[in-house]
């Protein structure tokens, strides 16, 4: 079988970096010599893909059999308390207003409640046992309680940062150095995406219910690897991407044109520099072309009939609600996208938790349980991973009305491409404080090699060599949690 | 009569040995002294004479309670009786000769001792002969004699082993009720008035009626005997005999459920994998070979590119495909999926979703038989498609949401065993008939079967549960909590 060109570019990448290495190390005349071989256009032009063409990802065959073909996170952006979510904590509700036992925070780290007078702060909203296989869900997500049987809760989630931008950072790229790449870009790396016409790895907002803390857009940077597996922002209200139509007296074919002349350009520009960001250049030309016509579809929700609209409690499709971005994220799923990332500002509820929480659940309950049912009803849950939490928890300590942030548990959910629903994963002690040391833990590298088992993927083996290491999107962690598989 | 003296009828294949070795003792004796002609202790002397004296009144006694026992037996009935009426003449021959022979004896009537003896012994081997034909079946000795493995099965393969001729029935059911079943419910001894050796006669049954009731394997008294634990006393094969496996039993099964009221080729009968990897260990020639993964993977390369569509290999070894056809749409057609023949042997999962398929199309899915997943959600099929998708023996998951299909199309599909997922949204299927196909693919039974087998592990482990006490004091420092405070939010609402 003749290698795919996929590979034979990898094999030129590192090829040309130890080159250029070896070249800034020795004598000028041997560099001279070797410069004939290097920027010799046809070697260069032989291995590489045609930038133009689809990737089709660095892993031709998979390290286990793979379930999912796409991943939905719905990041609930602000650190959602899992004290009045999925972790109901009886002990904690007697506790309130006592002092917090010390025993259980001495010498801990904390965000802003270091130094202060730690009370415990009970949950003010209640539980239940929800579907047939009773997974306890709070009374705050009532459409969420439905759904029950399809999700697999982790409640013992546990993170290394304690504020908003670097946590995020280390819930997509498993570090908090800059440049490292997120993980929807570690995906299409090494899978590539089904789609051609939109980019593989979409990233929606929405706000409300809570401090709107913002959101980087390092969160998804494709860091070290080459940008054209970086995450795509779309406008979540009116048109997704605008000024994706032709100007006025421009035709799709003198655009193709100016894209094709552009493109021969960038390629001449290309043998000269071997920079494979003009690479990426090139294909994002040909992908923003093709977009010209897949966006207009995409956006146009009035495919949708009213009863979806109202699965999903949709008061205006494109309204920028979390509700509009889930039907949207569902809609990008069928169309081949990779990586979606819908990121809900507004669980950040330093005070006046209960308030906000009302207020927060009002806006993502339903349509959260609405994509799990229409991806269901669709046969699509069967291969879509949906990845439902943020970035890390909050205090079962209060502060003031509210409660600060928390590292050392969390909670989130999973659901679909062969995650068992109905099983609740983990616990934590009995305040919600920390997680169990008890063979269920979950670091957010588990939750990495997980989301990588899932595609088929070892996360030890997929791998970028950057400034001279081999770099995976675990790093040197990471254990897949196999127990959660059906 | 009396259930005891009945019982006691069961003694007979104990007792009947007796006579067997005490009268070719007898004969040994006779030939050994007859050879040795010492005159103190050989064939003319007092203690020759005392020796055989008691060798035939132990011979007669055992002789007439083996006949007497046997008659006991035959009361129980169950047995061919051409044979057993043969085999009840000889042994009662016997009896009587040994009487005879001792009486010929004590009267010392030498000239007609020798002549009875062997006509003693020649009525001992006749009645011993058709004895072993009513218990081990009247060709036990002939397949001994053959010299082969005695397994019918093997012979069965030997003899044929054309692949495009195996047929269920004749060539993988009847063998194994051959060594299994026939020597109790055979032509020779059918226990319960049940004959297992042809299909007309597995049919009509027994006492309990037809053993098979096609299409209905937990409704089938032999399946039910198979199926029981092997501790009840209506477990067949009895105790003690040789049992079947599980793949057998999955055989059986299969067949009552599929194939019971039909003769029909191996080869067309589409077996659920557990039952086809027996079956093609009966007879290799029928696996179908597993495709090159190299060759493979160069045609999809090749397919794909030319199609543009995805096809990824689904493991490092094997040359199992994922094909997905969605992201081109209506542009994918009927002769698109004809193109995917060079691969098709190979494909697991195939995405047809919303693309320009049609019933007639379909009919490219019969080589695809590795096929487990098939999406047809938003294409023009109808009922009509059914028929191409119930050949598919492995299928495990199928979408048609937002097609025309209805009951009757999907009632098609009960000879897809193996299928787990239905996703029907958005079509004109009804509940009802979505009940009737999971009637037909899931067997209840079986399953309140295994709950039973789960919840008599459970009692096991109870049972094994050991716990020891040494004593516990109370722990110091434990205080009555307060009263349960509500937490303020929770106040403010009431």
């Amino acid at each position: 079988m003749s290698e795919p060109p996929e590979i034979a570019w990898l094999r030129q990448q590192q090829l040309g970096w130890s080159r250029r290495t070896f070249l800034g190390k020795s004598a000028q005349a041997l560099g001279a010599l070797a410069m004939g071989s290097l920027f010799n256009p046809r070697i260069f032009g032989a291995a590489s893909p045609d930038p133009a063409e689809k990737w089709r990802g660095i892993i031709q065959t998979p390290h286990f059999l793979p379930r999912a073909k796409r991943v939905i996170h719905l990041c609930m952006a602000g650190g959602p308390s899992h004290l009045e979510t999925f972790d109901p904590k009886p002990v904690l509700n007697r506790l309130h207003g006592q002092p917090f036992p010390e025993s259980f925070t001495a010498g801990e780290q904390l965000a802003q409640l270091q130094g202060k007078e730690l009370i415990a702060r009970g949950s003010s909203f209640g539980f239940s046992r929800c579907g047939q296989s009773g997974q306890w869900i709070s009374d705050l997500f009532p459409h969420m309680q439905t759904i029950a049987d399809d999700i697999c809760i982790i409640r013992s989630m546990h993170t290394e940062q304690i504020n908003h931008d670097p946590a995020h950072a280390f819930m997509n790229t498993g570090s908090i150095i800059k440049g490292r790449p997120s993980m929807g870009s570690w995906l299409l790396y090494g899978l590539g995406s089904e789609a051609d016409d939109l980019p593989g790895y979409i990233v929606l907002m929405s706000e409300g219910g809570g401090q709107a803390q913002p959101i980087s857009s390092r969160q998804w940077s494709s860091g070290f690897l080459p940008s054209r597996f970086q995450g795509v922002p779309f406008y979540s209200r009116g048109d997704p991407v605008h000024y994706v139509g032709n100007p006025e007296g421009v035709c799709q074919s003198t655009q193709r044109q100016l894209i094709d002349e552009i493109s021969r350009l960038n390629q001449l520009h290309l043998e000269e520099s071997l920079d494979p960001e003009i690479q990426t250049r090139i294909a994002q030309y040909e992908l923003a072309f093709k977009m010209q016509t897949s966006v207009p579809e995409l956006a146009d929700m009035g495919d949708e009939p009213e009863s979806i609209r109202e699965l999903y409690g949709i008061e205006e499709p494109g309204d920028g609600s979390f509700a509009s971005n889930c039907l949207m994220a569902r809609r990008l799923a069928e169309r081949g996208v990779r990586f979606i990332q819908l990121y809900h500002r507004g669980w950040d509820h330093h005070g006046n938790i209960d308030g906000g929480l009302r207020e927060v659940s009002k806006l993502i309950d339903r349509p959260s349980a609405a994509l799990i049912k229409d991806l269901k009803q669709r046969g699509m849950l069967e291969d879509t991973l949906v990845l439902w939490g943020g970035e890390f928890g909050r205090t079962p300590m209060g502060q003031g009305s509210g409660r600060d942030h928390h590292i050392n548990a969390f909670s989130v959910w999973m659901a679909g491409a062969g995650i068992r629903g109905g099983l609740t994963w983990g616990s934590t002690d009995e305040l919600g404080y920390k997680y169990l040391n008890d063979g269920q833990q979950v670091h957010v590298h588990d939750l990495h090699a997980t989301m990588l088992a899932t595609f088929g993927i070892d996360h030890t083996k997929l791998t970028y060599r950057s400034q001279g290491r081999d770099f995976r999107l675990t790093d040197v962690h990471g254990h897949v949690v196999k127990g959660i598989f059906s | 009569m009396d259930t005891f003296v009945t019982q006691l009828g069961r003694l007979h294949p104990l007792l009947v040995h007796l006579p067997i070795g005490s009268i070719f003792l007898l004969v040994a004796f006779e030939i050994y002294f007859r050879f040795r002609k010492e005159s103190h202790s050989g064939f003319e002397s007092q203690s020759g004479a005392a020796i055989r004296t008691f060798i035939l009144i132990l011979s007669t006694t055992v002789a007439i309670l083996s006949a007497g026992f046997g008659w006991l037996l035959s009361q129980e009935g169950g047995y061919e009786t051409n044979l057993l009426s043969q085999h009840q003449f000889f042994g009662f021959a016997v009896a009587g000769l040994s009487l005879l022979l001792l009486l010929i004896h004590l009267a010392k009537w030498k000239r007609a001792y020798l002549p009875v003896l062997a006509v003693v012994t020649l009525t001992l081997v006749l009645a011993g002969h058709f004895g072993g034909s009513l218990t081990h079946g009247s060709d036990y000795l002939d397949i001994w004699f053959s010299g082969d493995s005695a397994d019918p099965v093997a012979e069965a393969v030997a003899a044929e082993p054309d692949p495009a001729k195996v047929l269920v029935f004749e060539d993988a059911i009847q063998p194994l009720l051959e060594t299994r079943c026939l020597s109790c419910h055979g032509p020779e001894k059918s226990k319960g008035d049940l004959r297992l050796d042809s299909i007309e006669a597995i049919q009509r049954g027994g006492k309990e009626g037809p053993s098979i009731m096609a299409r209905n394997p937990s409704e089938s008294p032999l399946i039910q005997r198979i199926l029981l634990p092997i501790t009840e006393k209506k477990h067949m094969p009895p105790k003690g005999k040789p049992q079947l496996t599980d793949a057998e039993v999955a055989l059986f099964e299969w067949w009552v459920q599929n194939h019971a009221h039909q003769s029909i080729r191996i080869a067309d009968a589409h077996p659920p994998p557990t039952v086809e990897t027996y079956l093609s260990g009966l007879f290799p020639s029928l696996e179908t070979p597993v495709p090159d993964r190299e060759e493979i993977l160069e045609a999809a390369n090749t397919i794909a590119r030319q199609l543009n569509i995805s096809i990824r290999p689904l493991s490092a070894r094997e040359p199992w495909l994922e094909v997905s056809a969605r992201l081109r749409s209506t542009e994918f057609g009927d002769s698109e999926l004809a193109q995917l023949a060079p691969i098709a042997p190979a494909i697991q999962r195939l995405d047809l979703g919303t693309t320009a398929v049609t019933d007639k199309g379909l009919m490219h899915l019969k080589s695809m038989e590795q096929l487990r997943q098939l999406q047809l959600d938003r294409t023009g099929i109808s009922d009509a498609a059914m028929e191409n998708i119930a050949v598919l023996p492995r299928l495990e998951y199928l979408n048609i949401f937002n097609t025309e299909i209805t009951d009757e199309g999907i009632l098609a599909l009960t000879p897809l065993t193996e299928l787990r997922s239905l996703y029907a949204w958005n079509t004109r299927i009804s509940p009802e008939a979505v009940q009737a196909l999971s009637e037909q693919l899931v067997d209840q039974r079986m399953i309140a079967r295994w709950q039973a087998d789960i919840d008599e592990l459970q009692r096991r482990i109870e049972n094994e549960r050991f716990s020891a006490n040494l004593g516990e004091s109370l722990p110091t420092g434990l205080e009555i909590p307060e009263a349960e405070p509500l937490p303020e939010a929770a106040k403010e609402e009431e």
